[in-house]
């Protein structure tokens, strides 16, 4: 074996036990587009993986689906190391555009939609969780709240909800 | 006198021969002659009458007028590094054309069409060796199907056939904790992949040491 080859082999062990590539890690990757079906094209760090479509997003939330802009950030894994299975995970940093949780559009959906809308108003930036958990745990019983106006603060009471049996939420 | 072995006309002192049922067959060799072929230099393997391989040369070295090398089936590419691609919606043969274009090696005719024509929703090749991106290319289509090289060099994937090979044959040494036997046969006939005594042949190594040639034989 010639001196270069044996440089080249050694380097190539080297870096490979330094920074092994395979398909169980998770890679931070830049949202370059989301489709009409919510799959993502996205763009990996490391030069190693290749950019990539149709990528499902998994929110870690029951039948919950997301809207995001370009240049989000997420960490981009493979289900059971299948190379057939990308996806999408955990977001660095993201801008979200639209939220829904399960499926069943009703009232509610339109009342807390105001809610959120006004909140974002109120700060400026969305962040989903926090009023989003404040808009759903408001108090029970009583009627439904017929308006909501600008003033509200995160987690500030909006009203009384009747008993919801579906949970759709949308922001938007 | 001819000899019993060759490589590349060169006539061979000892061998060992490594043909794993998955994977890819190694020869090692002490070569009669101070000029062993070059490495990366394709070279042709004869043994006894019956048996040829086609490979390339990993390693040689000449030493005291005598030779050693060891040479690795087809073009010893799947070593090379892929180029990071996703695929959508493709045949499993597009991938695995790729993956060869990357490794310069070359696809046996008799290779499962059936497998070949499997459709892949989605695949991403990393920039990985081109040897365990084949074999995670594979084994997405089952664990019945494998791969390795023939000995013409050429790669052979899909589900085993397990055609009968029938030497004439003594037999030196049975090993039960290993399931394997060690046999005397003049042609090397045995390959992975076949039947032998009524049983499937796992992996096989050819020797010959000091004069004698010797198969060894594992069984699935």
């Amino acid at each position: 074996m010639s001196v270069d080859a044996l440089k080249k082999s050694i380097t190539g062990f080297i870096n490979g036990l330094l920074a092994p590539i395979d398909y169980f890690a998770l890679y931070s990757s830049k949202v370059v587009q989301q489709d009409a079906d919510l799959s993502l094209q996205v763009t990996p760090d490391d030069p190693r993986l290749p950019g990539m479509s149709k990528v499902p997003i998994n929110l870690g939330i029951p039948g919950a689906t997301a809207k995001v802009q370009a240049g989000a950030r997420a960490l981009l894994g493979f289900a059971n190391g299948d190379p057939s299975k990308p996806r999408a995970f955990l977001w660095e940093s993201a801008t979200l555009t639209e939220l829904t949780i399960g499926g069943t559009p009703n009232d509610f959906v339109a009342l807390a939609g105001k809610v959120l809308t006004e909140l974002q108003k109120i700060q400026g930036k969305f962040d989903a969780h926090t009023h989003l958990a404040g808009a759903l745990v408001a108090p029970s019983g009583g009627g439904p709240v017929t308006g909501v106006s600008g003033g509200l603060s995160p987690g500030q009471s909006v009203g009384s909800i009747p008993s919801v049996a579906a949970t759709t939420v949308k922001v938007k | 006198m001819s000899a019993f072995a060759t490589v590349d006309g060169a006539p061979v002192i000892d061998l060992k021969l490594t043909m794993p049922r998955v994977g890819v067959w190694v020869f090692e060799a002490g070569l009669d002659t101070d000029a062993p072929p070059a490495e990366g230099k394709r070279v042709a393997i004869e043994i006894g009458s019956q048996l040829s391989l086609s490979g390339s040369a990993e390693v040689s070295q000449a030493r005291f007028g005598a030779s050693v090398t060891r040479v690795r089936a087809g073009a010893g590419g799947l070593g090379k590094v892929c180029t990071p691609k996703h695929y959508k919606s493709v045949p499993l043969k597009l991938v695995l054309s790729d993956l060869l274009s990357t490794s310069g090696e070359q696809l046996d005719t008799t290779a499962e069409q059936a497998v070949l024509n499997a459709q892949l929703a989605q695949w991403t090749v990393l920039a990985q060796h081109v040897g365990p991106q084949l074999t995670r290319l594979l084994a997405s289509q089952g664990t019945e199907v494998g791969w390795r090289f023939l000995e013409n060099g050429k790669l052979w994937l899909g589900r085993e056939r397990w055609s009968s090979k029938s030497p004439t044959f003594e037999l030196l040494h049975q090993d039960p904790l290993n399931d394997s036997v060690v046999i005397f046969s003049a042609d090397p006939l045995l390959v992975p992949g076949a039947t032998f005594s009524g049983r499937r042949v796992s992996n096989v190594q050819h020797s010959l040491i000091e004069g004698r040639f010797r198969s060894r034989v594992w069984f699935e």
